[in-house]
């Protein structure tokens, strides 16, 4: 039976936009859709409350989807942007009463709109001067807002602009980009390889069974993968888990300690694994 | 050579600016400048790797307070000449604490093929690059 739970992104959580899109499971029920009918209020995907790293040339190139609300854009990725943070350098700007307009530049192709808007009732001396440092060309900023499209053109409405306190900010933005990126990329290809626990039959599981899924994809970019099935498989050893050190010693011929280590933080981290007897013994939840 | 989009200029180190591949192209260098003092209408810049390019001061002047803060780090628009020496548009003021390994890493990752879908082609250079890299 199809609960509607939809297991894509990071959280594998369900998509809770309220409105007609909400199935509420038959049984039990999750508690967290507020008991039993229909949610009592609208809740926030947890897209519209990730603040995603992006640079001008993605901003620019993303794709309204075909289907949803007219600001929901798309990454060619898959993943939605509603808040984005960049790293850019103010190439012009346009000082108007109500707002200040700034056409921003981070040299990946494209320039972007950023509006923000003024309230000079509530604005102390900080925020003036805050303001009027981010004022002027060829100065690189760090922009916080909503990415809107109107008619084609993208905007972004600043929550947040600020001038750098380093320059180091704009080389830790782009790789943050990627490592967004690529984690994301790791989540879509690892949740399929992820082995169900007491069943090689998937309930609920929007893709096609594990078992039928063929061979682990080897000539995929990276061997996290096979890693992560390695050993989430060595952690179902028993049934109150598997010790870290058992686990690494299964592994090691394989994969290097310290990636073993790293991939046993995530998935904790993720939630994947959970401790049983003690810290040093985890299962797979 | 393909038209660069606007807003689109590749981030390149020394050894980069003077491989040949982007002569003509708007660039981005990021450094600092060798000495405040310029020889003529051209300056030294010490670029991310350690490697020096040659700065043309014909359309642009160095930045104001270069002499007061001599390890300031800068970034530099501008186009590349055939002989691989830069003709400087803007000069941007960075910080005097940035880390220049790591910046000339991050351009290295950004000239990758595998990751041009978030940096773009920042010009017409992704076509050589790949054909190179």
């Amino acid at each position: 039976m199809d609960y509607g739970l939809d297991y894509e992104g990071d959280m594998g959580g369900g998509d809770y936009s309220g409105g007609g899109g909400s199935r509420t499971p038959s049984a039990g029920g999750s508690s967290q859709r507020g008991g039993g009918g229909s949610a009592s209020r609208k809740r926030t995907s947890y897209d519209e409350q990730t603040i995603r790293a992006v640079t001008v040339n993605m901003m620019t190139k993303c794709s309204s989807p075909q289907m949803g609300d007219g600001n929901g854009l798309q990454l060619p990725d898959g993943r939605s942007l509603y808040h984005v943070q960049f790293v850019a350098a103010v190439r012009s700007l346009e000082d108007n009463s109500t707002h200040i307009m700034y056409h921003m530049e981070d040299g990946t192709g494209g320039v972007i709109n950023v509006k923000q808007w003024l309230d000079d009732s509530s604005e102390c001396t900080g925020v003036v001067e805050l303001r009027r440092a981010c004022s002027k060309e060829h100065v690189y900023l760090k922009v916080v807002g909503q990415l809107k499209d109107y008619d084609g053109q993208k905007l972004v409405l600043a929550d947040s602009i600020r001038p750098l306190t380093t320059a180091n900010q704009i080389t830790h933005h782009f790789l943050q980009v990627v490592y967004q990126a690529e984690m994301h990329k790791q989540g879509k290809h690892g949740s399929g390889a992820f082995p169900q626990p007491q069943s090689s039959s998937v309930m609920g599981f929007s893709g096609t069974p594990v078992a039928s899924r063929g061979p682990l994809n080897s000539s995929g970019d990276n061997g996290d993968t096979a890693l992560r099935r390695e050993v989430l498989h060595a952690f179902t050893q028993h049934d109150m888990g598997n010790s870290i050190n058992n686990v690494i010693d299964l592994l090691t011929s394989k994969f290097p300690e310290e990636a073993i280590r790293n991939e046993i933080t995530y998935l904790s981290n993720e939630g994947k694994l959970y401790s049983t007897i003690d810290e040093d013994h985890l299962g797979v939840a | 050579m393909a038209q660069q989009e606007d807003g689109g200029y590749p981030r390149l180190n020394g050894s980069m600016i003077c491989s040949g591949q982007y002569n003509n192209m708007i660039v981005s260098l990021v450094g600092q400048f060798a000495s405040a003092v310029p020889t003529g209408n051209t300056v030294e810049f010490v670029c991310c790797d350690q490697g020096r390019a040659t700065v043309i001061l014909d359309q642009a002047e160095l930045p104001e307070n270069l002499a007061a803060l001599p390890e300031m780090y800068y970034e530099l628009i501008g186009q590349v000449a055939e002989d691989g020496s830069l003709v400087l548009f803007v000069a941007r003021e960075m910080s005097a604490d940035m880390d220049m390994g790591t910046y000339n890493q991050m351009i290295q990752i950004q000239q990758n093929p595998k990751f041009m879908q978030y940096f773009g082609g920042g010009g017409g250079q992704m076509e050589s690059a790949m054909a190179t890299n």
